[in-house]
């Protein structure tokens, strides 16, 4: 820990990576068990723990964070008090049916080194692939509304959380394909029972992936509030944080 | 990349994730808005516009659905800019905890980053969740984030689908079996002009600075409202 500056400015640029790498495809658990540091205590360090102001008439919020874990853990709950919402839940945002492709392009794109220029380029090489895709997705709208990542319950198991993804199978998915998803693919939210803090990996709470959802804000969260956040952990004792709710 | 193991090789660690990162918030709309905007816009070439376009564009200016802004009444709207502007269309719902305010936040900054250009882009929003959204929720959800905005709502179904279609958006509701649904959306947002023409979207998660520098473009493009070619457009 002696690099801390220098490792939380990585953490951070490592959490948005994973945080993406999670929104679009939860990221595969295989690789949890490379990472774990044997006999060390358990404990999460949370780091910017936010909301983001709710608008007029909002009754659902969004508080996010970043999580990292000394040993593999998973967090398990989370609760605020009942002055702030009804009920606070774990929740994913995810991509529609085809979602866990993406992961296999993300690879492939970090695997050459491409930039956003590049990849924008590419975007458009394959606009006509994307449109097909899209429109067939499009037009086969209800069948969305049973995607398997859209039907609630986890079973419980801590690693589920991450394991859900098909990532080896999916890696050869095309560009195409993936940008078919990502532009006119759906997407949604499901409640997970537990979010997998693979052993000093930072997971990110963040827009477009995990969440802890608040549901029934009592009243609207305002820019500068404070917000007591409970975290409970399968390994590392509970704590509560302090999230401040943000304008943007 | 795994977000593991980035300790040792701090450096190579981190310009890869950039990389990565960046790329995916191009490639699969789920980049975070926090960070990496700069880094986008930074390596970006001057003058390239980072949202989706397609060849050729989709056309959307004859889709119409009824305006519920105040005042409106809803009379329909046709999914255009006006003359000299551009117009935002978002499919969403005010229930949404992430996907939307975060989207209606990042238009909202993009809109400030641009000054007095900002008032070039106009927002509509349109309600996938008709039942929840009334007219007037929907107008105080739209009120916290811009003074100017088009709210736009239908209780059918198949209005609303045939609004979608031309965007290549879609929605869907699944009841959840205790009376609830959750609502599931495109959450592109489509940059349409004054003719009805998407110039390009934005996928979920593109950043404030990355729709402030494409914003920048296509207005530099386009006659400005003070100088108005009313022949030319429709």
């Amino acid at each position: 820990m002696k690099t801390r500056q220098a490792v939380a400015g990585a953490a951070c640029v490592l959490v948005l990576g994973a945080g993406v790498l999670g929104a679009c495809s939860k990221e595969s658990s295989t690789s949890t068990g490379a990472s774990t540091t044997g006999t060390q205590k358990a404990s999460v360090t949370v780091a910017n723990p936010w909301a983001r102001q709710s608008a007029m008439g909002q009754t659902m919020g969004a508080v996010y964070m970043d999580l990292t874990a000394s040993v593999d853990d998973a967090l398990v709950g989370a609760s605020v008090p009942s002055s702030v919402a009804g009920e606070a839940q774990l929740h994913e945002t995810t991509m529609g049916s085809t979602g866990s492709s993406v992961m296999g392009t993300a690879s492939s794109i970090m695997g050459t080194g491409s930039s956003v220029k590049e990849t924008g380029s590419s975007m458009k090489e394959t606009a006509s692939t994307m449109k097909e895709t899209a429109s067939t997705m499009a037009g086969t709208k209800s069948g969305f509304s049973g995607y398997p990542t859209h039907d609630g319950e986890d079973d419980g198991d801590g690693a589920d959380a991450v394991a859900t993804g098909t990532m080896g199978t999916t890696m050869g998915t095309t560009m195409g394909t993936t940008m078919g998803t990502a532009m006119g693919g759906e997407m949604g939210m499901r409640q997970v029972s537990s979010i997998a803090l693979p052993a000093g990996t930072t997971v990110s709470l963040k827009p477009g992936g995990y969440h802890i959802m608040l549901i029934g804000l009592v009243a609207p969260l305002t820019e500068g509030q404070t917000i007591e956040v409970t975290l409970t952990f399968e390994k590392a004792p509970q704590q509560t944080v302090t999230a401040t709710v943000k304008s943007a | 990349m795994r977000g593991r193991g980035g300790r040792g090789p701090l450096l190579a660690g981190v310009l890869l994730t950039v990389v990565s990162t960046v790329a995916l918030a191009g490639a699969c709309g789920s980049g975070n808005q926090a960070g990496t905007a700069g880094d986008a816009s930074g390596t970006g070439a001057p003058g390239t516009l980072a949202g989706l376009q397609r060849d050729p564009p989709l056309e959307v200016g004859g889709v119409q659905l009824p305006e519920v802004t105040d005042g409106a009444d809803g009379a329909p709207m046709a999914m255009r800019a006006e003359p000299g502007k551009l117009l935002a269309v978002y499919f969403g719902y005010t229930n949404c905890p992430d996907l939307c305010p975060t989207t209606m936040a990042d238009l909202k900054v993009a809109k400030r980053k641009l000054g007095a250009e900002g008032d070039r882009l106009d927002v509509a929003f349109v309600t996938v969740d008709p039942q929840r959204d009334t007219a007037e929720l929907l107008n105080r959800y739209l009120r916290s984030f811009f003074d100017h905005f088009h709210v736009l709502r239908t209780e059918d179904p198949g209005a609303l689908a045939a609004a979608e279609g031309p965007f290549l958006a879609s929605s869907s509701l699944t009841p959840n079996g205790d009376g609830t649904y959750e609502v599931s959306h495109t959450a592109t947002t489509a940059v349409v002009d004054d003719s009805g023409t998407v110039l390009l979207e934005w996928p979920f998660g593109t950043t404030p600075d990355v729709m402030a520098e494409d914003l920048r473009i296509l207005l530099s493009r386009m006659p400005s409202p003070a100088t108005p070619t009313k022949g030319t457009n429709r």
